[in-house]
């Protein structure tokens, strides 16, 4: 008798904690300046990063150990500002609840952020912001050897590498307060206390798995379409299998087709940000459905996608192309030397001259009639 | 003892009668005779005509294969195999030429037969072919895949199959058991089973009647046995007439085999059944090869029973003199076996009969000697694969150059992008956006009501109106009718639509295909004069539309309403007018070229091939 109830209790609880399961957010801001230049008159990058600032917050509130993330997507590199390996977050904390006394505050600029918020916020709040400072001073220097790269794609894998290590991650993160805590901090600390995550991920490795939620927001104000497309495209795949999803809000005057295919590829929300003076309200509206709910609900993205794919070499979308055989590499044009310009196969010269050839339009008859002269 | 029967005759009423009897075994028989008879009587044969032989199957339509008012008279079976070698004609592709692509296309009444079918490819056809002139030619041309794949699923027919497994009894309301067979049916019956031929040619004229043999035969043991059925003799009822075949069947098992493998292939070497009976087991018959390879007597010389270990039931080697003895005690499993096995070794034998005649027809074969397609399957099935050593996958190494974007980024390094603006000014604007100390996140609310409700306006219109698209497609599939708004557009105008979108594509993947790689001018201009058609019919619908609109009571008196529906026709045209435009403005744009360069015809190939079409839009 006693075998029977405990198990009709153990599965309830079971069922129970996987609707309460931890969501991880990873929010990746794509610096271009470029873009962001350009609508400078509607907004300010800083402007837009508060209220992605209450977006996480909102996010970490919803559930004592749900995680965020933020990347910055520069032209130079893509770089994690929280969580930082680099920091002790144990660090400012103790800074910041010592108040008064602390060492600590001589060496720092006074903090950012107020030291009366919750601690949770205040820690996440803090490191975006002095990072985020730090990546403006970079740009700002360095403004003059900028080219145009884009370097979303590699933000993208950062966050989704992250994201695998969060998903395969011990089960002691998704329990309790003090546990997200502290792997956080282990995060922080890096390699050096890594043994406290292999521990207990062996412990329960099981699980783990299918523990954590887990979505992906790319803020943008890059109007150019150029982001590598290759890399781009395997970052869509690889979230595809991790069912992860990607939001995208695109700020700026123009739709982006390749983000505009990641968020269709992942079930995630695509949203224009037409005029993102109010954005707060479409972070914490739009963007804030979990990924879990997302199949029942109708979901306020924009789904007239734009196929298109990216010619390899010179990096404009295409209409009509060439795709060579061997490496699907796409082409808007045949590439002079008759090789593909990806994996070097050359292409068959009979093909090319098959292709090459301009449309015949000019009725036969005239030609005939003209070589026959000819030959007369 | 006592037993009560009861009976009712077409319209009395029920009567009873009892009998007496003094022993048990006699009234058991006697019931068990009456059950049969009962079983019997319940058992109805349907005689459902033989479908008349549809178009569809091509190649089965030579007459007189098939005697559709009498079951056929066994002289007549073999005719419906050669019916199929017979087929000729443009419905059958026995020859590899006959699929190429010239053929395919010149084989109109396949076109006919596949239109006919196929609903979806009929009224694409109509549109285009038949009311806009497309070539028939050039519709078939995109659609050579589709034509083979149905020309090669119209010549494939039914090869031979365990018929009786696939009749079942069925039994119904009124307790009588129905069993379904046609004049087909029962030609396959004699085909695959000559035992069954041979009892309905010696029993049918002067014992039963037609109806009653098959009744009586669906309830005997001989049917459960052929079928492939487990018989189990105290339970089971049977047939005594016809179960005897089932002992004659195992006497002259040999012979039979021997016999159908005669007349499937050669009628006039048939022998008179008794003196096959007296001959020596037909294994030893002069007249039938049997290949060595195949030839199960090599099994007597390596007999494993002189060695010892009593073999395995099934590969016991029996003489036939103790078989003839045990008959009827056979191990039933044995029987069973034997029977599925003689079952298969006909089925391949007749396929290959079809085949062979097939091939007889062109060419002459030589019956002794071993083919070389033979000889390869026979080495084939000696080789013992797995203990053969795995080939190494070989694979081509493949080197991506993933410098690609690197180069291609350099390249437009150089465009315009950053020219709007110096890198100071950017530099000063990062700098400004440096966040000072105390960052307030309330500005990000505080006072911004209006821009948060504007925010907010714009992500509900977005969710209504994918919502209003998400309850569009999940009603279309239900086929509930559309809202109010929906009924203003006239079911025709809708069917229109779609019918000159079709069409539209149609064009457009002919043009397309012509344009950018086809050598056919002519054809190209007949094309584009289509197209200048369609574009000018598609104006012509717009306007017709609009004009009914405007006509309409509801749309005159609601200004936006009518800006809404005029907005959706015109989004639901857009499509077809962009493609039609863009087709016509490139072809236009390659004849000018092309006409420039006429005067150099010397160099206009040159020209052409740096002068081709712009991908790039």
């Amino acid at each position: 008798m006693d075998a029977i109830s405990d198990r009709v209790f153990t599965e309830t609880t079971s069922t129970e904690t996987s609707n309460d399961d931890p969501s991880l957010l990873t929010v990746i801001l794509d610096v271009s300046p470029a873009g962001w230049y350009r609508i400078r008159d509607q907004t300010s990058i800083d402007e837009l990063a508060k209220s992605l600032l209450v977006f996480m917050n909102a996010h970490l509130s919803l559930n004592n150990s749900n995680q965020v993330a933020f990347i910055a997507s520069t032209p130079q590199k893509s770089k994690f500002l929280f969580p930082n390996p680099e920091i002790d977050y144990d660090e400012i904390r103790t800074s910041s609840s010592s108040s008064g006394s602390a060492s600590n505050q001589h060496q720092k600029t006074p903090t950012l952020v107020s030291k009366d918020m919750y601690r949770q916020f205040r820690v996440v709040d803090e490191a975006v912001l002095e990072e985020l400072n730090v990546v403006f001073d970079e740009i700002a220097n360095g403004i003059q050897d900028i080219n145009n790269n884009s370097t979303l794609s590699g933000a993208l894998s950062m966050a989704l590498t992250y994201t695998n290590r969060m998903l395969t991650l011990d089960q002691s993160i998704s329990t309790t307060t003090a546990s997200a805590i502290n792997s956080t901090t282990s995060m922080g600390a890096g390699s050096g206390s890594g043994n406290t995550a292999t521990n207990s991920s062996t412990s329960n490795p099981s699980n783990s798995i299918t523990s954590m939620k887990s979505r992906i927001l790319i803020v943008t104000a890059n109007d150019e379409d150029d982001v590598k497309y290759i890399p781009v495209m395997n970052s869509i795949f690889a979230a595809q299998k991790m069912r992860t999803s990607i939001d995208i809000a695109k700020l700026g005057f123009e739709d982006s087709s390749y983000l505009q295919q990641a968020a269709d590829a992942t079930n995630g929300i695509y949203f224009h940000v037409h005029d993102p003076r109010g954005i707060v309200q479409t972070l914490t509206s739009a963007f804030f459905i979990e990924p879990s709910i997302r199949p029942f609900i109708i979901l306020p993205t924009n789904s007239n996608v734009n196929y298109r794919a990216s010619c390899f070499v010179t990096g404009k979308s295409v209409d009509i192309g060439f795709v060579c055989s061997v490496c699907l590499c796409i082409m808007s044009k045949i590439p002079p030397s008759g090789k593909c310009p990806a994996c070097e196969s050359v292409f068959d010269e009979k093909i090319i001259a098959q292709l090459s050839k301009g449309p015949s339009v000019l009725s036969k008859k005239k030609r005939k009639i003209d070589t026959n002269g000819a030959a007369k | 003892m006592r037993l009560r029967l009861l009976y009712k005759n077409d319209g009395e009423d029920e009567k009873s009668l009892l009998l007496n009897f003094s022993n048990r075994p006699t009234m058991n028989n006697i019931k068990d005779a009456l059950q049969t008879i009962v079983a019997r009587s319940r058992t109805v044969i349907k005689d459902t005509p033989t479908p008349a032989t549809t178009v569809s199957d091509g190649n089965e339509t030579t007459p007189g294969a098939i005697t559709p008012t009498s079951t056929p008279t066994p002289s007549s079976v073999g005719a419906s195999s050669s019916a199929s070698t017979n087929g000729a004609g443009s419905l059958s592709f026995n020859t590899p030429e006959s699929l190429s692509d010239a053929s395919l296309l010149r084989n109109f009444q396949l076109q006919q037969q596949y239109l006919k079918e196929d609903r979806n490819l009929r009224s694409i056809f109509t549109s285009s072919v038949i009311d806009n002139k497309l070539t028939p030619q050039l519709f078939w041309s995109t659609r050579l895949n589709q034509l083979r794949t149905y020309a090669l699923t119209i010549s494939q027919h039914r090869g031979p199959y365990n018929v009786l497994s696939t009749i079942k009894p069925v039994a119904t309301s009124d307790n009588q058991v129905n069993v379904n067979v046609t004049r087909d049916t029962i030609n396959e019956i004699f085909d695959t089973y000559p035992i069954i031929r041979r009892a309905f040619t010696e029993l049918v004229p002067s014992k039963f009647s037609e109806g009653e043999f098959w009744s009586r035969f669906f309830n005997s043991k001989l049917f459960r046995r052929l079928r492939g059925d487990k018989i189990n003799n105290s339970t089971n009822r049977g047939d005594v007439i016809l179960d005897k075949y089932l002992y004659i069947d195992q006497t002259q098992k040999a012979n039979e085999d021997k016999e159908s493998a005669t007349t499937s292939l050669d009628q006039t070497s048939k022998e008179p059944q008794s003196e096959q009976t007296s001959t020596a087991p037909s294994l030893q018959n002069p007249q039938i090869k049997v290949n060595k390879f195949l030839d199960l007597l090599g099994n007597e010389e390596d007999n494993s029973q002189k060695l010892g270990n009593r073999p395995d039931l099934t590969m016991r080697f029996e003489d036939d003199g103790i078989k003839k003895v045990n008959l009827g005690q056979e191990n039933e499993m044995i029987v069973l076996m034997k029977n599925m096995n003689k079952l298969s070794s006909k089925m391949v034998e007749m396929s290959n009969a079809i085949s062979t005649t097939q091939q007889s027809l062109t060419q002459p074969d030589e019956p002794d000697s071993l083919s070389q397609a033979e000889i390869n399957e026979y080495q084939e099935e000696l080789n013992l694969h797995d203990l053969n050593e795995v080939e190494e996958s070989e694979f081509i190494r493949l080197s991506i150059n993933s410098n690609l974007d690197a180069k291609s980024s350099l390249r437009r390094g150089s465009e315009a992008q950053m020219n709007h603006f110096t890198p100071d000014e950017l530099s000063s604007f990062f700098s400004s956006n440096k966040f000072k100390p105390l960052v307030n996140l309330s500005d990000t609310y505080d006072s911004k009501n209006a821009d948060i409700e504007k925010s907010s306006n714009e992500v509900t219109s977005l969710i209504k109106h994918n919502f209003r698209t998400f309850k569009l497609t999940t009603k279309d599939s239900h086929g509930v009718s559309y809202d109010d708004v929906k009924n203003l557009v006239d079911e025709s105008l809708v069917q229109e639509i779609i019918r000159y979108n079709m069409t539209v594509v149609e064009f457009l993947s002919h043009f397309w295909k012509l344009f950018l790689n086809g050598n056919n001018p002519t054809q190209l201009k007949r094309l584009f004069a289509s197209l200048k058609n369609c574009r000018n019919d598609l104006t012509a619908l717009k306007e017709r539309a609009t004009k009914k609109f405007d006509e309409m009571e509801l749309v005159k008196n609601n200004e936006k309403l009518r800006e809404k529906i005029i907005r959706s026709l015109q989004s639901c045209l857009e499509p077809m007018e962009v493609s039609l435009d863009m087709a016509c403005n490139e072809y236009v744009a390659a004849v000018r070229l092309a006409q420039k360069q006429q005067p150099q015809e010397t160099e206009s190939v040159e020209i052409n091939d740096n002068g081709k079409r712009p991908l790039q839009q």
